[in-house]
């Protein structure tokens, strides 16, 4: 069951044109799908990624693919504002530095964020 | 409509998400906002869950938790059942040296120990029960069996079975004073002891349980009303009291209340259960004297009150309630272990209440008079669990809708379905009867099912038999040793798990009977199951699911339709609908198998399904409600197609054959019954639509449809075919072992008896005799009959020469241009009519055929909306010809015989073995007879002859010649006469055909009187004469009883029926209720891969 704009259940919310958000809403939003487990949100059981299981594995030449695979794989399904271009990651002992980056959909510019794992 | 909250996950996320949206919040998937939207969907939906299901739990067909849906129960008024246990009849034997020593007393709470378990004395009134020894008394004075000796002055105990009558002194001491008696005044004495022995009462009910006595436990079970609260340390009354046991049986509990009464004298009364939900006004306004059992929901335990919702009179604050408990084991209690031969008796030893097992008679002179003897124990009841959850929801709102009622038929089965003995019920009114019976009752109960574990810890109904890819019901089949055993208490433990025991039945309708009008008659048919037979062809098995993996699904897939939750065919009243049950298989099996399915229906006899409902308890009756409400069955013409009705004929219905030949001896014969060996060849059963295929010729040529009569009824007969080797020369008669008779239809020149004698020596082994009939008729040597034969007169004009040589075929045209008056030559006399007797002689090892029909039954249908169609089959239970032979019924097909086995029979047979058993644990009804009530005037009367014959009239007037039959010329000469307008009197006083028309009178064989029944109404006699309500339809004669081919020792097997619907949808009627009996896959093994 929805409700329409014209039946609304509570009315003394501030109705604003538009939604808001901005570049740091977004980089927040793909920060919270690709660290938030699959199968951790209630109600939503296929929400996340499965990068939270990669530092614990073998740190090797595979890792980069399965990082790409992986993080390629969760935005294209829960962030549609973007597009993925590609990521860069710097593997160290005991680290992995991913900065990811993409282009808003709505714009030609892009961006990056950067996302450390610590093993 | 009303805005709500929504409900689910989804919806709750989008409405929260939407709400943060309106308010400019970012909301994509990944954002803040969107996480905590969904974590607050979530609990709402939770909490919504949560919320529904208590809900529903407060609505009994949506509860799910045993104590709500009990909760839920009361609340409409239903107490459901608890516990059963299981119920025996215990037999004590006596040894007859205790012939004399007084009483033997069985003190109540004695108990038979039995698997286990004990089953206690538990119902009887007063202290016990006293069993009479018999006393010897002379002059005033009972002896004492021990001191009676022959010499004075000795203690040698004399053997009183043996007292020497002739002037022989016997002394006795009693009370120190010596007395003498002759032998004949002591043997009177002991004769009169030993009658009351003899006729004493020597069974008692016995009850699966523990029994805990209110002695045992003060504490809980004596109890007042006044109790001291906890909380306030005030005294309080309550009109209750809990009992803290669990497992209490259903009658299990005895109330004793203690009291004074208005004089202040102290009382003591026992306390009986109130049935009902509320205390009833019965005009004791001081005390109910009744108790009222709701068990504790939350713990289980009973709590007995003597007033509830300002309802009861209750009971005096001072009172002391004492209780006896009987805790039930329940479906658990069975006297035997599950695996156990049924065979075996079961047997217990008996204990009194201290568990000692020593019963003294009341004088003292014998210490111990039950020593070493075993306690017989036969099953009355079985036991059962608590009402189950589905029972409950169920039987709760439909008892009360009917208010505790009983007036539909709706009530009466909802009444009886609270039983957890009893599966599904059928209950008709007399209105639905025919004859219609106003002021009957029938029920029929259908019991639990009765499924096995198997080895997965599955439950199943089925066996399987992996090298016949066949799965076989559990349960079903009679193995052939019950046939060796009379006592039907025996024979009734194989029945156990498919009908209900009479027991059962009679605990049942007695609760109904107070409640409902007090001039209804009661009557139980236990139900005729149809039994379903599947034979399923899977064209083609694919790759990935071999016949292993896919019969137990087809096979699961039947069995759910049947048994399980999907169509519940095994119903009363159930529909079937074959297209159901392929598209079923068919989508089961998926579309790269093809299947095929047929189906064969068979209606399941056995003694359990005679009715014994008649004037004469002699003469049981079979009858079969069907119905074909969705076919048509009158052609474009408006004349019956009896093609379109469902079939009953069966092919060798009857058989008869013995096993094992070999081991018995071939020389145990009896001199002088002059047969060594017999054969029943074939009972085939048919349904005779000549008569209405012979009236619609006549009607046709009136121009007048058919479609409107109102009932058709053609005759049911069976063609039986004996054979009998002569064992010695020069033989003038012999006994037959079945009573021959003539059809019992008008015209005796259709099919009537045929001896066929054959040659002597041409096989010595008798089953290698040939069977077909042009086989045969190369050996034969003579013939009788009273007409001709027609199949003898078709295989002369259609043989070829190949077959016979000239030689053969002059003789058999000698046989048949020389054949022999069958009444001329052969007598059979009135009063035994099992002996065959010949004026010519017999030659040693002659075999004589005897082929003759007779009419067993009637099938109806009933013209109207509902299209329903009755088969009434008559039994002769006055007569047992087969009683041994029948054992051979389910041996192999190649028949063969034992001459000891025949001698047995015989001999049996000679001292004219009645089946007068009693039935009692068979079949229920109160009155026992509905056709005839001990006044005999109800429904039916006593009338003299004659008026019937009128009947003749229109039979006579077929010509079957048109069809192609054989007609006497007698036969004929009458008809025309009658067609010429002449009355049946007329042709009677006419010499021409004085002797013929008596003859067919003497082929009505014992018409004594006729029994005419009502289709409407009463039989009313006000001293002048006689009315009838209604108008006769139907006469009862007691030869088609007496002369059926159906005797009542036939069905201590099964005997199947063949029931074929046109088209496979049919629905059933009254007790027929349709049972999964077998699955087969066909050319399963040979195409699997």
């Amino acid at each position: 069951m929805t409700f329409s704009s014209d039946e609304r259940l509570y009315e003394d919310f501030n109705t604003p044109e538009k939604t808001v958000f901005d570049e740091e809403a977004i980089k927040n939003s793909i920060r919270n799908i690709l660290l938030t487990p699959i199968g951790t949100m209630p109600g939503k059981p296929d929400f996340g990624s499965r990068l939270l299981e990669i530092p614990f594995n073998q740190n090797d030449d595979s890792t980069r693919i399965l990082v790409t695979r992986v993080v390629y794989e969760a935005l294209v399904r829960w962030e549609r504002r973007v597009n993925f271009l590609g990521l860069k990651i710097n593997q160290k002992e005991n680290t992995i530095d991913i900065k990811i980056i993409f282009r808003f959909v709505d714009s030609s510019l892009t961006g990056s964020i950067n996302i450390d794992l610590l093993q | 409509m009303i805005q709500t909250i929504p409900f689910n996950f989804e919806d709750l996320y989008e409405n929260a998400k939407s709400i943060f949206e309106r308010t400019g919040f970012d909301v994509s998937e990944g954002s803040n906002t969107s996480q905590l939207s969904a974590v607050m969907a979530y609990m709402i939906a939770a909490l919504n869950t949560n919320t529904a299901f208590n809900i529903n739990e407060t609505l009994l067909p949506y509860a799910t938790k045993r104590k709500n849906i009990l909760q839920d129960a009361r609340v409409l008024g239903y107490e459901p059942q608890h516990k059963l246990s299981y119920k025996y009849r215990a037999t004590i034997t006596i040894d007859d040296k205790f012939i004399g020593y007084g009483t033997l007393k069985i003190p109540r709470y004695s108990y038979v120990s039995a698997n286990g378990h004990k089953y206690y004395l538990w119902d009887s009134d007063g202290d016990g029960i006293y069993i009479g020894l018999g006393t010897i008394t002379i002059d005033g004075t009972p002896l004492n069996p021990e001191f009676i000796s022959k010499k004075q002055g000795t203690v040698d105990k004399v053997d009183l079975k043996n007292i020497n009558t002739s002037s022989v002194y016997y002394y006795v001491v009693n009370r120190e004073t010596l007395l003498a008696f002759q032998g004949s005044v002591l043997k009177e004495a002991y004769d009169n002891a030993k009658n009351v022995f003899n006729n004493s009462e020597r069974t008692f009910e016995v009850i699966e349980g523990n029994v805990i006595l209110a002695s045992n436990d003060t504490s809980s079970l004596q109890r007042e009303l006044r109790v001291i609260s906890n909380d306030t340390q005030e005294t309080v009354v309550t009109q209750y009291i809990d009992i803290p046991y669990n497992d209490v049986e259903e009658d299990g509990i005895q109330c004793y209340v203690s009291y004074y009464d208005d004089s202040g004298e102290r009382q003591q009364k026992e306390f009986k259960r109130e049935e009902n939900y509320f205390f009833e006004v019965n005009g004791n306004e001081y005390l109910n004297e009744t108790y009222l059992r709701l068990d504790d929901i939350e713990m289980n335990t009973p709590r007995v009150y003597f007033q509830y919702g300002g309802m009861g009179t209750g009971i005096p604050e001072d009172s002391t309630v004492t209780f006896n408990l009987l805790i039930s084991s329940g479906k658990d209690g069975y006297a035997k272990e599950p695996g156990a031969d049924p065979e075996e008796e079961i047997t217990g030893t008996l204990s009194n209440v201290n568990g000692t097992t020593n019963f003294p008679d009341n004088n003292g002179w014998a210490s111990n008079i039950l020593s070493g003897s075993k306690v017989k124990l036969d099953l009355l009841r079985p036991g059962s669990s608590e009402e189950s959850n589905e029972s409950i929801r169920i039987n709760a709102s439909k008892v009360y809708n009917s208010a505790r009622r009983l007036i539909t038929n709706k009530d009466y089965q909802s009444a009886s379905n609270k039983s957890t003995n009893v599966r599904d019920s059928s209950v008709w009114g007399g209105e639905e009867e025919f004859p219609r019976s106003p002021g009957h009752i029938w029920y029929s109960f259908a019991i639990p099912y009765n499924p096995k574990i198997d080895s997965n810890g599955n439950k199943t109904n089925f066996s399987n038999d992996k090298n016949k890819n066949e799965y076989i019901r559990l349960y079903t089949e009679i193995p052939n040793k019950t046939l060796h055993f009379k006592d039907i208490s025996v024979r009734n433990q194989y029945y156990e798990k498919l009908y209900l025991t009479g027991k059962s039945i009679t605990e049942v309708l007695e609760q109904h009977k107070t409640k409902s009008p007090l001039s209804l008659s009661f009557h139980h048919r236990h139900p005729l199951y149809l039994d379903f037979f599947y034979e399923i062809r899977l064209l083609q098995y694919n790759t990935t699911r071999s016949g292993e993996d896919i019969h137990p699904t087809l096979k699961n897939v039947l069995e759910n339709c049947f048994c399980g939750d999907d169509l519940k065919l095994e119903r009363f009243e159930a529909e079937y609908f074959h297209n159901n049950i392929v598209k079923r298989l068919d989508y089961t099996v998926s579309d790269r198998c093809g299947i095929e399915c047929n189906l064969k229906t068979k209606i399941c006899l056995n003694e359990k399904t005679l009715c014994t409902e008649n004037w004469n308890r002699k003469y049981k009756d079979i009858y079969i409600p069907l119905s074909v409400p969705f076919e048509k069955y009158f052609n474009s013409e408006n004349y019956l197609d009896v093609s379109r009705l469902p079939s009953i004929d069966t092919k060798n219905f009857l058989r008869f054959w013995f096993e094992e030949p070999e081991t018995k001896d071939p020389n145990g014969h009896a001199e002088g019954e002059e047969v060594a060996e017999y054969n029943l060849v074939s009972g085939d059963l048919y349904t005779d639509w000549s008569y209405i295929e012979a009236d619609q010729i006549i009607k046709r040529k009136q121009g007048q449809p058919t479609a409107y009569t109102k009932m058709f009824i053609a005759p049911v007969k069976i063609s039986m075919q004996y054979r009998y080797r002569i064992e010695y020369a020069n033989v003038n008669s012999f006994k037959l072992g079945f009573k021959l008779a003539p059809d019992n239809t008008k015209d005796p020149s259709f099919k009537n008896i045929q001896v066929l004698v054959y040659k002597a020596n041409y096989h010595k082994k008798f089953n290698q005799y040939p069977n077909t009939l042009s086989e045969n008729y190369k050996f034969l040597e003579r013939v009788y009959c009273d007409g001709d034969i027609k199949d003898l007169k078709e295989y002369i004009r259609t043989a070829s020469d190949d077959e016979l040589s000239d030689t053969e075929r002059a003789n058999l045209q000698t046989i048949y241009n020389n054949k022999q008056s069958f009444t001329s030559n052969f007598t059979y006399n009135d009063a035994n009519r099992e002996t065959l007797t010949t004026s010519v002689s017999f030659a040693k090892n002659n075999i004589v055929e005897i082929r003759f029909e007779r009419t067993c039954g009637y099938y109806y249908l009933f013209n109207g909306f509902e299209k329903k169609i009755l088969v009434h089959l008559f039994v002769n239970g006055d007569y047992c010809g087969f009683d041994i032979a029948a054992e051979g019924m389910k041996g192999s097909t190649e028949y063969d015989v034992l001459p000891q086995e025949v001698f047995e029979n015989w001999s049996t047979h000679e001292s004219k073995i009645n089946d007068d058993t009693l039935y009692n644990e068979i079949t229920y009804s109160d009155p026992r007879s509905y056709l005839y009530t001990t006044d005999r005037q109800y429904l039916t009367c006593i009338e003299p002859t004659g008026e019937e014959l009128e009947e003749e009239k229109f039979y006579f007037s077929y010509n079957p010649e048109e069809e192609g039959r054989y007609i006497n010329p007698v036969s004929k000469q009458i008809r025309d006469e009658l067609l010429k307008g002449k009355t049946f009197e007329e042709l009677r006083n006419d010499s021409r055909w004085t002797g013929w028309l008596n003859q067919l009178e003497t082929m009505e064989l014992g018409v004594q009187n006729g029994h005419y029944l009502t289709t409407e109404g009463f039989y009313l006699d006000d001293g002048i004469v006689e009315i009838y309500t209604g108008p006769l339809i139907r006469r009862y004669n007691e030869a088609m009883y007496l002369y059926s081919p159906l005797t009542a020792d036939l069905f201590r097997q099964e005997i199947f029926l063949d029931v074929n619907y046109k088209s496979m949808n049919f629905k059933v009627q009254k007790n027929v209720i349709p049972r999964l009996r077998n699955v087969k896959f066909i050319n399963a093994s040979a195409e699997e891969f």
